[in-house]
């Protein structure tokens, strides 16, 4: 698994530019976390709290740790990280394993990617950046990367996660990917699979069946 | 496969992306704390617990079945401490654990984050330890290595 160019929409100037997407997370992307992703979301905070904005209300993802998560899986075998950089700065982080099992029938019981984790910086999600995110196509991106490691796993695309309430609209709409309703195992979040096909689509067209 | 995507498979999908957000993982545990940072400390301590019951188990021959056999418990519950570090075991499970590996319950506990500890200086040896090994069907040299720092680590005293 090498690190490949992809193409990202720069909303600031409408313009497509290009990344690259690297199948590792590294002290840099960590330090990029620590020194540029986390002050830009505590600030939003603070401006939710100023607000008013109650605790539940402000984004889903700003207590996940990526250093701890980055440390504790490197060197385990079932888990693979990725990260995609653009401008010396890293845009998206993704964590996936090849432990569970999908939940469909008739492939339930088979192994599938797990998506762990996904998140974009601050600046590119939308809630945080008040609807107009720097950089579009990071979450596409990321799940085609884990489609394609499904794949080389040899679980022929079956991928699997569990979406943020905010997220939930674009793995069901925009993906096509099939929810199999909330999971009382996972703080009630909706579970999604993308069976083999589904995959398949997704990857053989630029818009879901 | 990937020599079949292009640049405007990208362009494609990040048009469409623009009216939405993607996050994946875990929702904030909110009672616990303000700080953006500090929620998940206990992930890498569950991992380390999972790597713990999987090595112990196959050292001892057995299959998950056999393990919850010989604890009590259901499979299902053997297999999401190994395969799922977000899941959160039973006590009477970590007991039962604790009692067929010669282990400290306690200790199992606290990796499990079933109970806090405000100092718990063996489980930054036990995740070092769980992260030394790789998951394959025998246990090599290095995993038994793993597994005899982990046992030592999480045992009394």
């Amino acid at each position: 698994m090498t690190s490949h160019p992809i193409e990202l929409y720069h909303t600031p100037d409408a313009s497509f530019v290009t990344a690259e997407v690297v199948p590792q997370i590294t002290d840099k992307n960590i330090s990029d976390w620590n020194d540029d992703w986390l002050p830009a979301m505590q600030a939003h905070i603070d401006q939710l709290k100023n607000q008013g904005v109650e605790k539940p209300l402000w984004p889903q993802s700003s207590h996940w740790d990526w250093s701890t998560k980055a440390k504790a899986t490197s060197q385990l075998i079932a888990y693979q990280q990725f990260s995609v950089v653009y401008d010396n700065m890293t845009q998206a982080m993704m964590l996936v394993h090849s432990l569970a099992q999908s939940k469909i029938v008739p492939t339930n019981g088979q192994h599938l990617v797990y998506i762990d984790y996904l998140e974009v910086a601050p600046w590119n999600q939308k809630k945080v950046s008040n609807g107009a995110p720097t950089l579009s196509g990071l979450g596409s991106a990321l799940v085609l990367e884990a489609i394609l490691h499904s794949h080389d796993e040899g679980f022929k695309g079956r991928v699997g996660l569990h979406s943020l309430p905010q997220s939930n609209r674009f793995y069901e709409d925009a993906l096509g990917m099939t929810p199999l309703g909330p999971d009382s195992n996972k703080q009630n979040l909706i579970y999604f699979e993308f069976t083999e096909d589904q995959s398949s689509t997704f990857i053989d067209q630029g818009s879901p069946s | 496969m990937r020599e079949n995507i292009d640049m405007s498979w990208y362009r494609a999908r990040a048009m469409q992306e623009l009216a939405y957000d993607v996050e994946v993982g875990h929702a904030p545990q909110l009672e616990k704390s303000d700080s953006i940072k500090s929620v998940e400390l206990h992930d890498d301590y569950k991992i380390a617990l999972g790597r713990f019951v999987e090595l112990k188990r196959r050292s001892l021959k057995l299959t998950s079945i056999e393990l919850a056999d010989r604890t009590n418990v259901e499979v299902g519950e053997i297999l999401s401490i190994e395969s799922d570090y977000h899941h959160i075991p039973e006590a009477r499970t970590l007991y039962q654990l604790s009692i067929l590996f010669g282990v400290s319950h306690e200790k199992l506990m606290e990796l499990s984050g079933l109970v806090i500890s405000k100092d718990a200086p063996y489980a930054g040896d036990a995740v070092r330890y769980a992260a030394l090994s790789k998951s394959i069907e025998a246990l090599s040299e290095d995993e038994q290595t793993a597994l005899d720092g982990l046992v030592t680590v999480l045992s009394e005293g």
